[in-house]
């Protein structure tokens, strides 16, 4: 973390970056301030730096700092847009527009993509898909033999690699998720249409009266 | 239109066979499979298959450790008959890696009326050592288990609503049921990945709900009747009253001991059965055998089943050499044989099988007949007439042997009724031709309660009033 150059971030971000994001996402003004409560809470469970780092996040999810798990790490690795080892507010918010639900779908296959591209290698393979399988098994203490594994792999690939070359890439892919679309189940967040509502205290404990006007005059 | 099933659970009377279940909430059949039967040439050959419902299978079958059929047969068995008492699956789980370590560790809890011996009976079949799981011999000889067959006086709700069970089976994409030593794969390795409880993000909101103490709000994966069940099983004792809003059940009533006429006569599992088995059309041949083939399977499932929940039955078979089961079983296996039907729509082979055990109608259907002759002749047969013409098809049977009484299609008016007089111990089961909900408003205490309707099927139950 020595290296990580620091980044001071107001305590609330401005108007104007509200209005930008929630102009290019699908959230409305209220809601990327609503979301910014959460950010703020989890960002600075470890550090209190205003950023998130992947130790918070698998903190948030879990509720327990110490887990590793791939899974959460691939999508930290996702979120983290500029590489940087931390997630800033921004590129946070516009990550979780994915998982709206008004979110488009093309957006969505494209991110669950890059989330099952384990090594960046710009196509889906066999051994990454085996590497997440085995690792879900791990998770929930499972144990299958190594045949059944691969029979499931083979099943998988009969299906969605089309070209049958090993791998599958985006054209694939797109096929593949539109008849299956239960692998897309994760890809949307219901509770993300309502998230004003479940953050009552914001609303009415802002210190910010006059900006909420301000915000309902514009709307 | 073919014939779907709903599974409808009673307490009190063991003399239940377990049949396959098969839900359709929305008009599409699915294939669900009554364990994992097949035939093992020696007692005690290790079976493979690692197919079927995942909630009904037992721990060394998930694990693909090789498991002795009979033993996981009384996994299976305890499964259901903790359906049939509880109404509602031991284990639930949406997602797949979590359902698997609960079966694992066997990790289920009963619902407040179950009495201390039968959640003690349930610990021993549901043991997820096989090695050290109770044993049918020593099953027979369980003192709960022996004491099912006693009438009970307890009033239970039982629950229609087939969304909980529906759910259980939702992730089920098992279309095609293959031998053994085969690994049919029923979910492709995405849906198993994106299982992960990290893919979950709502993680994320659910830690910020518990700072925000503004109102209780909980979620739940747990099916409707099991949260019902267990906000009774908790409010009740602090004195707080449940009201059930939106909430679709029925209110069915074991016989006291006391009322003698009825004590021959107890509800039982109806069921109707139909499995679906796509094929491309240059397969249509082989899909053909492997649903017979299937079918067969399903009866010797039946049969083993039929063992070991019957053992007064079994004790008189002991020193005949004929076909192992209690006489029921064999006959409704016969039955089975006898009747299951083949059907071609869509691309798919639909196996329909009819499976009666037993609706008490005539007894409360006569009683009511008197009672109309005297008093409400012509609302009677104002309702009567209503379903009787809409009626496809009658089968009845008798109670004990499942003979079968007549068969009877497009009848119309009262012939139907006639016959089932002379019959005093008739059971009837109806499927009708249009849609039956506009019968649910005429529901009074005074009328042939139906016991439930889905879609097409139509069961009838008796009433005590008419007593």
């Amino acid at each position: 973390m020595g290296c990580m150059n620091s980044k001071s971030v107001r305590k609330f971000p401005a108007r104007e970056d509200s209005l930008d994001l929630a102009a290019e996402t699908a959230f409305t003004v209220n809601e990327v301030e609503a979301l910014f409560v959460l950010f703020r809470s989890i960002s600075n469970s470890i550090v209190n730096d205003g950023l998130l780092s992947k130790e918070e996040f698998q903190l948030a999810i879990f509720k327990n700092k110490k887990k590793d798990n791939i899974f959460a790490n691939r999508i930290f690795d996702l979120f983290d847009v500029k590489k940087l080892g931390v997630v800033d507010f921004e590129d946070f918010v516009r990550s979780l527009n994915v998982f709206h639900p008004n979110a488009s779908l093309k957006d969505k296959i494209a991110f669950s993509f890059r989330l099952y591209d384990l090594h960046n290698t710009g196509f889906i393979e066999r051994p990454e898909v085996k590497e997440m399988l085995i690792a879900l098994l791990f998770e929930s203490d499972m144990k299958l033999a190594d045949d059944v594994i691969e029979t499931i792999l083979d099943k998988t690939f009969v299906e969605a690699d089309l070209k049958q070359d090993g791998k599958i890439d985006t054209e694939e892919w797109e096929t593949f998720v539109k008849r299956n679309p239960s692998v897309l189940k994760i890809m949307t967040l219901p509770y993300l249409r309502d998230i004003t509502i479940s953050f009552p205290s914001f609303i009415f404990n802002s210190t910010n009266v006059e900006r909420v006007d301000e915000t309902s005059t514009r709307l | 239109m073919y014939l779907t099933s709903l599974f409808h659970a009673s307490i009190g009377n063991l003399k239940v066979e377990p049949e396959n279940l098969l839900l359709d909430l929305n008009g599409v059949l699915k294939v669900t499979d009554f364990g994992l039967s097949t035939y093992a040439q020696q007692e005690d050959e290790l079976l493979r298959t690692a197919c079927g419902i995942p909630n009904y299978v037992a721990p060394e079958v998930l694990n693909d450790r090789g498991y002795v059929g009979s033993t996981s047969d009384i996994w299976l068995c305890g499964v259901i008959l903790f359906v049939l008492m509880a109404g509602y699956l031991p284990f639930v789980e949406p997602n797949h890696a979590k359902l698997y370590k609960k079966i694992g560790r066997a990790q289920f809890t009963c619902p407040s009326w179950f009495s201390p011996k039968a959640k003690k009976l349930l610990k021993l079949i549901l043991d997820p050592n096989p090695l050290t799981r109770i044993k049918v011999p020593e099953l027979l000889k369980d003192e709960w288990f022996k004491k099912g067959y006693k009438q009970t006086t307890f009033i239970m709700e039982e629950d229609i609503n087939v969304d909980d069970v529906a759910a259980a089976f939702n992730d089920s994409k098992e279309n095609l049921v293959t031998e053994r030593k085969e690994k049919p794969v029923s979910m492709n390795a995405f849906e198993h990945i994106s299982r992960s409880q990290s893919f979950n993000l709502e993680n994320l909101f659910e830690k910020q709900q518990g700072s925000v103490k503004r109102e209780t709000h909980f979620t739940s994966q747990r099916p409707t009747n099991e949260i019902m069940s267990k906000i009774e099983e908790v409010a009740k004792p602090l004195g707080f009253n449940v009201h059930k809003r939106n909430y679709k059940h029925q209110h069915c009533n074991a016989h006291s001991a006391g009322e003698s006429d009825l004590n021959d006569y107890n509800l039982r599992l109806v069921l109707t059965i139909a499995f679906q088995f796509t094929f491309e059309n240059h397969l249509r041949d082989n899909v053909t055998v492997m649903a017979r083939q299937h079918v067969h399977n399903v009866v010797r499932s039946i049969q083993r089943v039929a063992m070991a929940i019957a053992p007064s039955r079994l004790s008189s078979q002991l020193g005949s050499k004929s076909l192992p089961g209690p006489p029921e079983a064999l006959t409704l296996a016969r039955w089975i044989c006898k009747s299951y039907r083949f059907a071609f729509f869509r691309k798919s082979i639909f196996v329909m099988i009819n499976v009666v055990s037993s609706i008490i109608l005539y007894p409360c259907l006569q009683g009511y007949l008197k009672l109309s002759f005297r008093y409400k002749l012509h609302k009677f047969y104002n309702l009567i007439s209503c379903v009787w013409y809409d009626i496809v098809k009658i089968v009845s049977f008798r109670l004990h042997t499942w003979t079968e009484l007549f068969s009877v299609e497009s009848t119309s008016g009262d012939a139907i009724l006639k016959q089932v007089w002379h019959h005093p111990d008739a059971v009837l089961c109806c499927s009708v031709k249009t849609d039956v909900n506009h019968l649910l408003p005429l529901y009074n205490p005074n009328l042939p309660q139906f016991l439930f309707i889905f879609q097409n099927f139509l069961v009838f139950s008796p009433i005590n009033s008419i007593k």
